[in-house]
Parts: structure tokens; C-alpha cells; sequence
């Protein structure tokens, strides 16, 4: 292998963790060039069409109550996407924000090294010390979401020269 | 001092928006915008990608990110130190404003009654604020047709007329929210600042002040003198003060982005209070109008009225002037 697995989560959430962020600790050790950051959540979307147009309709009554829901007039909402969203945020031992992918993918891969990385966060050295991923449960509307998140670095050692 | 039409409001890769960083600076030149916030969600990396050069080769940008929080965004403007929502609750966001403002960050509210969680998460208002003393503006206007999509602009109308009958300064903006460059069918809207110059100093100065107008279409017009001295939006003047006041539109700024819509404006009311009217007078296409106006004891603010695209509706609006 390349790389070192260094963390490693999977876990069930359920909506009443929605509007919460766990934090997790991750140990970095020295030598460290790359942290490899694999997130995804399961399902993506609420399938189930009857609580999908119930949740509609309750966001429809708390945040557009007549007479303002005439703006919603011709939209198709039994169409609109009733979904998880999940994000991860990273922090380094300084305690430095160094991003976050807030997107709806729920299948990402994101890359940092002191000379690049992926959308959302920043370029910085790979210290050696306690990192911290922020898991932000922006909403859970299936009756659970299955998170895996794996961090990986990469060894100078174990760069595959090709 | 010039009016330059901005969006305060935009996202690229670096969190759900379509656009690389220099496709949003060059579709927003396109558009006819003179400047930009950046304003991704939760994250500042697109920052890292502005330089002087694409600011010459584009326009310039302000520095911002949009707190994706979980009961309401929040975009933070030019704030010079990172500030964490992550752990804040629905009843502490208070300090987190205090601690961006003494960052000399800017706090504006984004779309505050826009639909909220779980179909747009955080999207609506819901924190509870006591320190509106230190929230610079509000998205007073945002998406498509503000003026006519009442559902959110109006509520959102009637939250900055309450705050600013309490006594507190707030500038209004429109924000696009812009992610994708789309073919639009309706007029969407534009914040205009009042600079010195050109640049992203300038604009962020202009917000702080409160220098700012809103419009879906024509630019309004509001030269205002006291004394021989020009008035903007967001200064104060004393009550009282009779104001010499030029009127109108420019039927030009940005005028390929808005024609097609058919904008017919006809009337001007300064509102007061309770938005009450205090003046009105009638707007003509091609040529501006002169008021007298003697200033309240309170906030007024100028709406430029007419029809788009055949519907009666509010065409733009200033932020407001303050007297005491």
C-alpha cells in the first residue's frame, strides 16, 4: 500500500442528529506529505414519495405560509429532491480552518498537501499532531444514514515514483 | 463617487457552485457586474485563487464566505480572522456576530425567509439575534423577480422595515446566490455600491457605510444634496434638513442584461416609517425629476416604482437615509 490508514468511521446517524456537528480527532504522524480524505453517506434520497411529500408540505406550512405561499404557484414541488446532506470540515493541530467540501455529493474524495488540494480547502503543511474533522448533519430525513470516512496520509517513503 | 452594479452573493467548485473561480469573475464581467463577493459556503479556499491579474483581467472581488449554518446563512464579508459557526447554537449567535465584527468582518443576513430546513438547509432565519446593532445588511431582495416572488422578498421587506422603525442602521442588498450561469427568464436583481473607485476596498466600504441600492433592472438615480453636499444612502442627516433631490433612472447601466423584460418605470415614493409615504412624484424615462424634500426625525428610503414585463411592482429601492 501507499498510504497508512490513520482513521476511520462508520457509523449510523439518525434525524434527531440532524443540525449538530461531531468533531473527531485524528492522530497525524510525522513524515506525513498527504491526507487522502474518503467520505460518503447512504441513502442520498428520501425514496419513500408519501413522507417525501409530507416533509414538503410541513416546510411548505412553517416556512411559506399563505398568503406568502403564492410565490409556489406553478413550482412542482411533489418534484423537489427530499435529501440528506452531510459535509466534512478540516482543522489542523494549530487549530487552523482549513476547509470544507459543503456540496451534495455524497461520494467524495478531497487531497491536501502544503501544495495543493482539493476544492474547498486550503494548501497546508501536514503537521504532525491531533487533526480534527468536523462531520456537520445538515439534515437526516431517511429514518438513518450510514456515514463511512476514512483518512489516509501518504509517507515520502511510500510515493509511488510513477 | 460612482455607482457600480455588484453581486454580493456567489459560489464556485469550492463549495456547490458550477463556476471555477476565474469563470465567475469573467461570467460576472460579462454580466455586466464591476464587482463581486466571493461568498462560499463554509469555506474561504477560492479565496487563495484571486490575484491582481485576474482582478485586471476581470473585475475585482471582495472577500467573503456564507456561513451554511443550521438555522440561517450568514455571509461574512472581509472579515480578517476565521471565525467558527460550527458549534454555535440557535440562541448564541449573537457572539459569533460580535466576534466577526471586532474581526472588522461585515455581517450580512442571506435570504432570511427563503425555505428552510430539511429542503434547503438553514436556508430561512431563525437564530435568534438580539445584537442587530452590529449586522451591517440584510438580503433584503433575492432570486428571481424579487419584486413580483413576494413569498420571501416581501416577508423579508417587512424584517428590515421593523428593524430599521426599532432604530438600527441596516443596509438592504440583493443577493443572486449565484452558482450556475443559467439562461434566465425573468429579471433577477443587482446591488449597486457607491465607490470611489473601482476596487474591492472601495466596495467593502461602500457596504460598511450602508452605500448601497437594489434594483431588478435600470439603475435608480438618487442625487441628494444638503448644503452643497452630496447625501448617500446610510449617511444621517439632521431632521429637518431640506434635501434638494435629482430622481430617476439610467435606462443604460447593465441595460442588455434587463431590456428584454419591458421595465416601464413611473413613480418614486419616499417612505418613512411604517413605510409610510412621505413624497411622491412621478418618473419619466428620459429625463429626471426634482424634489425638495424636508427630512423626518427617523430613516427614509427611496422606491422607484413602475411595470416589468407588464406587472405593477417595485423596480428598486435605496437603503435608507437616517435623520435625527
Amino acid at each position: 500500500m501507499m498510504d497508512r490508514t490513520l482513521f476511520q468511521l462508520q457509523q449510523t446517524f439518525i434525524g434527531e442528529e440532524t443540525n449538530h456537528t461531531f468533531f473527531y480527532e485524528v492522530e497525524i504522524p510525522a513524515g506525513c506529505e498527504r491526507l487522502v480524505i474518503d467520505f460518503g453517506y447512504t441513502p442520498k434520497r428520501l425514496e419513500d414519495k408519501a413522507l417525501a411529500a409530507e416533509i414538503i408540505a410541513a416546510g411548505v406550512r412553517k416556512y411559506m405560509p399563505a398568503p406568502y405561499d403564492q410565490e409556489l404557484v406553478g413550482y412542482r414541488l411533489e418534484e423537489v429532491p427530499v435529501v440528506n446532506l452531510l459535509t466534512v470540515s478540516l482543522d489542523d493541530p494549530a487549530g487552523t480552518y482549513v476547509g470544507c467540501a459543503h456540496r451534495h455529493a455524497h461520494t467524495q474524495h478531497h487531497e491536501i498537501t502544503a501544495a495543493s488540494a482539493s476544492p474547498g480547502f486550503s494548501a497546508v503543511e501536514i503537521r504532525p499532531g491531533c487533526w480534527r474533522i468536523g462531520l456537520q448533519c445538515h439534515a437526516v430525513v431517511t429514518p438513518s444514514v450510514q456515514v463511512n470516512l476514512c483518512v489516509k496520509g501518504v509517507f515520502p517513503d511510500e510515493v509511488d515514483s510513477n | 463617487m460612482k455607482w457600480i452594479p455588484t453581486e454580493l452573493h456567489t459560489h464556485t467548485l469550492h463549495s456547490d457552485g458550477t463556476f471555477t473561480v476565474p469563470e465567475l469573475c469573467a461570467c460576472a464581467k460579462l454580466h455586466g457586474y464591476e464587482m463581486i463577493a466571493l461568498t462560499d459556503h463554509n469555506t474561504l479556499s477560492g479565496l487563495e485563487e484571486l490575484s491582481e491579474k485576474l482582478a485586471r483581467q476581470t473585475i475585482p472581488v471582495i472577500h467573503g464566505i456564507e456561513w451554511t449554518a443550521y438555522y440561517g446563512h450568514m455571509l461574512v464579508i472581509d472579515c480578517q480572522k476565521y471565525v467558527d459557526w460550527r458549534e454555535v447554537s440557535i440562541t448564541d449567535m449573537d457572539q459569533k456576530i460580535r466576534d466577526v465584527r471586532e474581526n472588522r468582518g461585515l455581517v450580512g443576513i442571506a435570504h432570511p425567509y427563503a425555505i428552510g430546513s430539511p429542503l434547503c438547509t438553514g436556508c430561512c432565519w431563525e437564530y435568534e439575534v438580539s445584537a442587530w446593532d452590529q449586522v451591517n445588511y440584510i438580503e433584503v431582495w433575492s432570486g428571481p423577480f424579487p419584486a413580483v416572488h413576494r413569498g420571501r422578498n416581501r416577508r423579508a421587506e417587512m424584517m428590515w422595515q421593523e428593524l430599521l422603525d426599532r432604530g438600527y442602521h441596516i443596509a438592504a442588498t440583493y443577493g443572486k446566490d449565484w452558482h450556475a450561469d443559467v439562461k434566465e427568464k425573468e429579471p433577477w436583481g443587482c446591488t449597486f455600491l457607491a465607490v470611489h473607485e473601482t476596487a474591492a476596498a472601495d466596495g467593502v466600504e461602500a457596504l460598511r457605510r450602508g452605500r448601497t441600492m437594489i434594483s431588478m433592472g435600470p439603475r435608480p438615480v438618487a442625487e441628494i444634496r444638503l448644503n452643497g453636499k452630496d447625501i448617500y444612502p446610510g449617511d444621517t442627516v439632521p431632521a429637518g434638513s431640506v434635501l434638494k433631490m435629482t430622481l430617476g433612472m439610467d435606462m443604460n447601466c447593465r441595460r442588455g442584461e434587463w431590456q428584454q423584460y419591458d421595465f416601464r418605470p413611473q413613480k418614486v415614493q419616499i417612505l418613512g416609517r411604517s413605510e409610510v409615504v412621505l413624497a411622491e412624484c412621478v418618473l419619466c424615462e428620459n429625463a429626471y425629476t426634482e424634489l425638495t424634500f424636508t427630512a423626518p426625525d427617523s430613516h427614509f428610503r427611496i422606491v422607484y416604482s413602475g411595470t416589468v414585463m407588464g406587472k405593477e411592482c417595485p423596480i428598486a429601492f435605496t437603503s435608507p437615509y437616517y435623520a435625527n
